[in-house]
């Protein structure tokens, strides 16, 4: 089994080298650079190198207003991009006090979870194929297909989303997509067994799994760790739940926790937080109002009153907060994103210390980082 | 390609001098150009290189509903060496551009370059005023065969670009880079 | 408590509308005293959710760092604003919260804020080299062979 070793303090009669993994690295997932120290293929250190996505977002935000910005943040994260899109849109309403429709909320919230799963598939495609799993790979592919082809047919786009506007959603939804909608959750529940009898089972996985990368307990308040690397640690902390945003507090939901901490362990919460999404989204198809899509009244020019606010949203990653400090312009003052990859990859150090090299790629794996989200 | 005709008779070494004068060298090298370019063309082997968006619309193409091995371009290799095509899928951030040009000199001629993106035709939607992260435009450090415009393009277009590179290699340019 | 104990280290607490602003209580403290509200804040089970900074040396002529602490569970933000007059360090909280490592360098990368006590203060965006703090608001980016020279935006 695997388990940590104590690293060797003298120094001496001991050969060791650096290894750069990265900036360009298929299991980077991305441009980032760890630089490894190693004995043999023990990981002595690890250093993450992060800065090759910088993008300058927050120096962007400084110089267009909020309107302009709005296209931003699903580039920050776009596996998770409706998400961010909308979180955006509802920290400027909760700042300019924008009443948004019911019927928005409603959309919102499908399309929010919809994505959230294609997230995690991604995720569970790149994972596998990262420990030598090409199969999962495909399948994920192509249900994620399915749910892109859904949201591609209102929204537009398949990735980067720009469909959340302040006080509602750019364009109303049919009959035809809430069917596609309850279709794909029909299909979905019934291929996730499959998802589980492929990958949970499977012996491979779970040696390279089980008991590697655990997150040791004191790591989750000195590094702020949250989202699903949280739940894994049997923290039941969740911002739909602890801080409804929108009309999340309507929903009924569970929080899935496992108390391992490992890499199979955050498998096991994501697997099972597809399976909430999906409940999720099965009672907003059935209680859809009608009505408005998008406020009657929503201030041409958005100006929020001066001040600091802050508003966080469950990101697929993590607790994602957009800190804007307004001085009562056009254009904020100053913008902050504070995003989950950026706490969780600079827990790197203290978790792939004492670790064999082959579970680096499964630690970097399972905490599900997206680059330009780290970098911004 | 112009049909070689071989003396079959030659009599008189005189008349073999002025027929090859006539007909030109008896080996045509373009021949061969011509039949490595077609087979360079239908076996694009990309480098496995994401910068950012892109990237994941560059796996989609590779996946199960796109599924680039249908041109014989799904051959994503890991390093390098192995690979003919770089599609510099995402924004270039200028802390990147050193390790691209290192990555695009490791890889062996003839090689040639996708940009995927509007970041990589000319900064796409970071282009503004006060931007001081990125390249504005792949084309400044590696020199771009085919663009391929979009926020991000999706996998349809990439696969349209990956048909013009084709094209562009069987029209048996010279690609000594 | 954790109110009792900030009592006595900060200058002065306010109440927020938290369903207007998202965090509960804002405290204006004095740089100094950091590294004792970090581990207050520790002491309480609360984690450091971000820092972060804002230029405002046209206005106050000083740089505000502005430290953000959340608990799980049911939210309970408090905001800790320390104003820094420029060219002057502010202790490191890095080795009570080490998510405040990376959080500091970003700070030093972006404004020039360098922080006491920090065990490896370096650019963490920015390559090593790099020659200014592109998030303040007189930065300007040189011309360079990366830009292209139309103007355009």
């Amino acid at each position: 089994m695997n388990s940590r070793f104590e690293v060797e303090q003298d120094p001496k009669n001991r050969d060791t080298y650096y290894l750069n993994m990265g900036p360009q690295h298929p299991s980077t997932h991305g441009v980032m650079r760890i630089k490894l120290h190693l004995d043999g293929e023990r990981i002595i250190s690890a250093e993450p190198i992060i800065g090759y996505g910088h993008r300058a977002h927050e120096k962007m935000a400084e110089n267009r207003d909020y309107i302009q910005f709005l296209p931003n943040p699903s580039r920050v994260d776009y596996l998770g991009g409706m998400i961010y899109n909308v979180g955006y849109c509802q920290a400027v309403e909760r700042a300019m006090d924008i009443e948004v429709p019911e019927r928005a909320e409603y959309i919102r919230i499908i399309c929010n979870e919809l994505n959230r799963i294609s997230s995690h598939l991604l995720w569970l495609g790149t994972f596998l194929m990262d420990l030598g799993a090409f199969t999962p790979f495909l399948y994920a592919f192509d249900d994620r297909e399915k749910i892109l082809d859904i949201l591609d047919r209102i929204t537009g786009s398949r990735l980067t989303y720009c469909y959340a506007r302040f006080g509602g959603v750019i364009l109303d939804i049919d009959d035809i997509f809430l069917d596609n909608v309850s279709n794909f959750c029909t299909y979905f529940v019934e291929r996730l067994k499959e998802y589980e009898k492929l990958v949970i089972g499977n012996v491979i996985f779970r040696e390279r799994t089980i008991g590697v990368g655990i997150f040791a307990p004191d790591l989750v308040q000195k590094y702020a760790i949250t989202g699903p690397c949280l739940r894994a640690m049997g923290y039941a902390h969740d911002v739909r739940k602890d801080e409804p945003y929108g009309i999340y507090d309507r929903f009924d939901f569970d929080v899935p926790t496992q108390t391992e901490g490992d890499c199979f362990a955050r498998t096991l919460v994501r697997m099972e937080e597809m399976r909430q999404c999906i409940r999720i989204v099965e009672q907003a198809v059935s209680d859809m109002p009608g009505g408005l899509f998008l406020a009657a009244r929503v201030p041409r020019r958005i100006r929020p009153p001066e001040g600091d606010y802050y508003f966080c949203v469950e990101s697929p990653r993590g607790n994602f907060g957009m800190y804007i400090a307004s001085d009562g312009s056009d254009i904020p003052f100053r913008l902050k994103l504070r995003t989950p990859s950026f706490s969780h990859i600079s827990t790197m150090p203290a978790v792939m210390a004492g670790t064999m090299l082959a579970d680096a790629v499964a630690i970097l794996g399972s905490i599900d980082i997206v680059v330009p989200e780290i970098d911004r | 390609m112009a049909q070689i005709e071989l003396p079959l008779v030659a009599d008189n070494p005189k008349d073999i001098e002025e027929l090859r004068e006539e007909i030109g060298p008896l080996v045509h090298m373009d021949l061969l150009e011509n039949l490595l370019n077609h087979a360079r063309s239908r076996s694009l082997w990309p480098l496995t290189f994401g910068l950012a968006c892109c990237a994941i619309e560059m796996m989609a193409a590779g996946a199960a509903r796109f599924d680039l091995d249908r041109i014989g371009a799904g051959v994503f290799r890991p390093s390098a060496r192995q690979a003919d095509v770089m599609i510099l899928a995402g924004t270039i951030s200028r802390k990147m551009a050193t390790p691209i040009k290192t990555l695009w000199d490791q890889m062996p001629s003839p090689k040639w370059a996708i940009a995927m993106g509007g970041c990589t035709i000319d900064g796409g939607p970071f282009k503004y005023p006060g931007q001081y992260a990125i390249v504005e435009g792949a084309d400044k450090i590696v020199p771009v065969d085919v663009y391929v415009p979009g926020c991000p393009p999706r996998p349809e277009a990439l696969f349209a670009a990956l048909f013009k590179l084709e094209e562009k290699i069987r029209a048996g340019k010279k690609f000594n880079k | 408590m954790i109110a009792d104990k900030l009592s006595l280290l900060v200058l002065d607490a306010t109440e927020v509308k938290y369903d207007a602003r998202g965090f509960h209580v804002q405290h204006t403290a004095s740089p100094n005293i950091l590294p004792q509200i970090a581990d207050a804040f520790l002491s309480e089970n609360f984690h450091l959710e971000m820092i972060t900074c804002q230029d405002r040396r046209e206005n106050d002529n000083a740089f505000r760092l502005i430290y953000q602490f959340n608990q799980y569970g049911t939210p309970q933000r408090h905001v800790i604003h320390a104003d820094i007059v420029p060219d002057t360090a502010a202790p490191s909280i890095a080795t009570i919260f080490p998510a405040a490592d990376w959080y500091e360098r970003e700070i030093f990368d972006m404004y020039g804020v360098t922080f006491d006590g920090h065990p490896d203060l370096k650019r963490i965006l920015m390559e090593e080299d790099y020659f200014g703090h592109p998030l303040l608001k007189d930065f300007v980016d040189p011309p360079n062979p990366y830009r292209s020279e139309d103007g355009a935006s």
